[in-house]
């Protein structure tokens, strides 16, 4: 009796708790103008998952909030100092960047993000910068594998590393027949499972890719490229908000046209190389 | 792969060193402040507070009872979330995220507390708080003079060992990026794209600290059995 009571409890709590949550969502706010919120509060907030050199990662040496480096951080103290205030980056899981922004924790999200049809959903997004003429997405494989894979059709059935809810992702299961998809939460995890020989491939940008090979031997890009020519990466904005859209559009382009986003990329891969030397 | 864990700790040992105080400064908060609320929830539920002069109408009773099996019965990973993504809305107000982190680690030791202290109480033997109420002590003054005291004894070590328990998860609190141990691990394989290493460094400081804390609780343990 006394257990019946306490489950008949827990459903009722939580239940209402459940209620709570879902009122409180659904309760449309007066959505403020987010550029006037900007400039009023003096300061703009962007979500990044520091994990992605050189695009976003932390110097080792250094301490707080300036020890977050990398060309789409440089990109957001840009967009900050054309707007006039302050930028403040809040660190989080890849997974959670976009969240944040969609749920109005933060102004806007830049952490490589590639123009994915299910982000629209939570964001809008900015003009796509960094975009690559070559082709740029592929697949990681063991060195002592390596010629086996010839074509894309190689890897069917092969047991394959993919990150959830990535571009790569999506590709592996539009062009690869009937794959093997093993779920990773990191990148640098799923370098550690083609390494033990727990998958035999994993999805990856050539960028990071050669990277990762740089401090693992054993594991090697495979030449082999999906299908895909990158339009490049967007910035996740706040839902309908037309002005603050445009005015970040307008600085990305400039940053774009002035060539500024290619030159934090290299001044992003000296610091890494700087952090790495004789590693 | 020894070549490298040297070369990380060389050149970035501070930062494990900053994860470590992060580590233990966030426990220790979180294991302080789950104390105080889980005491008080303990109290509460074990005291005989009732309405309508009707003994089995305790709401207090109720919602503790409640608060605590739904935080001991939901993963800590989503307390987090719920803390950092939904508590906001529900205020109607931003959290920032180091409140949010610490919010959901202590609400969470919060009900593992209530539940150590509530074994604690309950294994004192009925007949002391018997003889302390036919001595003439009120209830109150039983359970604070006369049983609390005695419990105390019995909910020192379970406290220690979740100290111990919650140096181990505040390592799902890095998916914020709070500076933890396993922070400082990720942000070094992000800029290094290193893996195995700084984890078999996080490794290694977590073992070193738990173990010598439940060694120190295992003595301290001992002495408080000698009193007896």
């Amino acid at each position: 009796m006394k257990t019946f009571k306490k489950i008949t409890l827990s459903i009722v709590s939580l239940s209402f708790i459940t209620l709570m949550i879902v009122s409180s969502c659904s309760t449309k706010k007066t959505e403020k103008n987010s550029l006037e919120k900007i400039k009023a509060a003096g300061k703009i907030v962007m979500t990044t998952s520091p994990d992605y050199a050189p695009y976003e990662f932390i110097d080792l040496r250094k301490q707080g909030q300036d020890s977050v480096v990398g060309a789409d951080i440089e990109l957001g103290k840009y967009i900050a100092k054309k707007l006039g205030v302050e930028l403040v980056i809040e660190q989080m899981d890849f997974d959670s960047v976009v969240t944040a922004v969609g749920e109005g924790k933060a102004d806007m999200a830049i952490s490589g993000l590639a123009p994915k049809e299910s982000r629209a959903t939570i964001v809008d997004f900015s003009i796509p910068y960094n975009a690559s003429e070559s082709n740029n997405q592929s697949i990681m494989v063991r060195v002592k594998d390596k010629e086996k894979y010839k074509t894309l059709n190689d890897f069917k059935g092969v047991k394959i590393g993919v990150q959830n809810g990535s571009l790569q992702y999506d590709l592996t299961v539009e062009q690869i027949e009937n794959p093997k998809l093993e779920y990773i939460t990191s990148l640098a995890t799923g370098v550690m499972m083609l390494q033990s020989g727990k998958i035999d491939a994993l999805a990856i940008t050539t960028t990071t890719g050669s990277e990762f090979s740089k401090s693992y031997p054993e594991v090697t890009m495979s030449g082999v490229y999906f299908d895909y020519i990158s339009i490049g990466t967007i910035i996740g904005l706040p839902k309908n908000q037309k002005e603050f859209k445009e005015e970040v559009d307008k600085i990305v382009k400039e940053a774009e046209e002035k060539g500024l986003y290619q030159k934090w990329v290299q001044e992003g891969l000296a610091i890494a190389a700087e952090l790495g030397e004789n590693k | 792969m020894f070549e490298r864990i040297i070369f990380i700790l060389q050149n970035y040992g501070n930062l494990f060193l900053e994860g470590l105080w992060v580590t233990v400064y966030l426990a220790f908060l979180t294991v302080f402040f789950g104390a105080i609320i889980g005491s008080v929830i303990a109290i509460i539920r074990n005291s005989n507070i009732h309405f309508f002069g009707n003994e089995r109408i305790k709401p207090f009773n109720w919602i503790l009872t409640a608060y605590v099996e739904i935080i001991r019965g939901t993963p800590l990973l989503l307390q987090l979330y719920f803390f950092y993504f939904i508590a906001p809305k529900i205020i109607g107000q931003d959290i920032s995220k180091t409140i949010s982190v610490l919010m959901a680690l202590i609400i969470n030791s919060s009900g593992y507390v209530a539940e150590i202290f509530r074994a604690g109480i309950q294994a004192v033997d009925k007949g002391q708080s018997e003889a302390a109420r036919s001595l003439g002590l009120s209830r109150v003054q039983t359970m604070l003079k006369v049983v609390f005291p005695q419990a105390i004894k019995n909910i020192l070590p379970a406290l220690g060992n979740e100290f111990v328990m919650i140096i181990k998860e505040t390592s799902l609190a890095s998916t914020f990026f709070i500076g933890d141990i396993m922070t400082q691990s990720r942000k070094v394989t992000g800029a290094l794209y290193i893996t195995i290493e700084p984890l078999l460094i996080a490794a290694v400081i977590y073992f070193v600290l738990t173990f010598t804390l439940s060694k120190g609780i295992e003595k301290f343990e001992r002495g408080l059995a000698e009193s007896d």
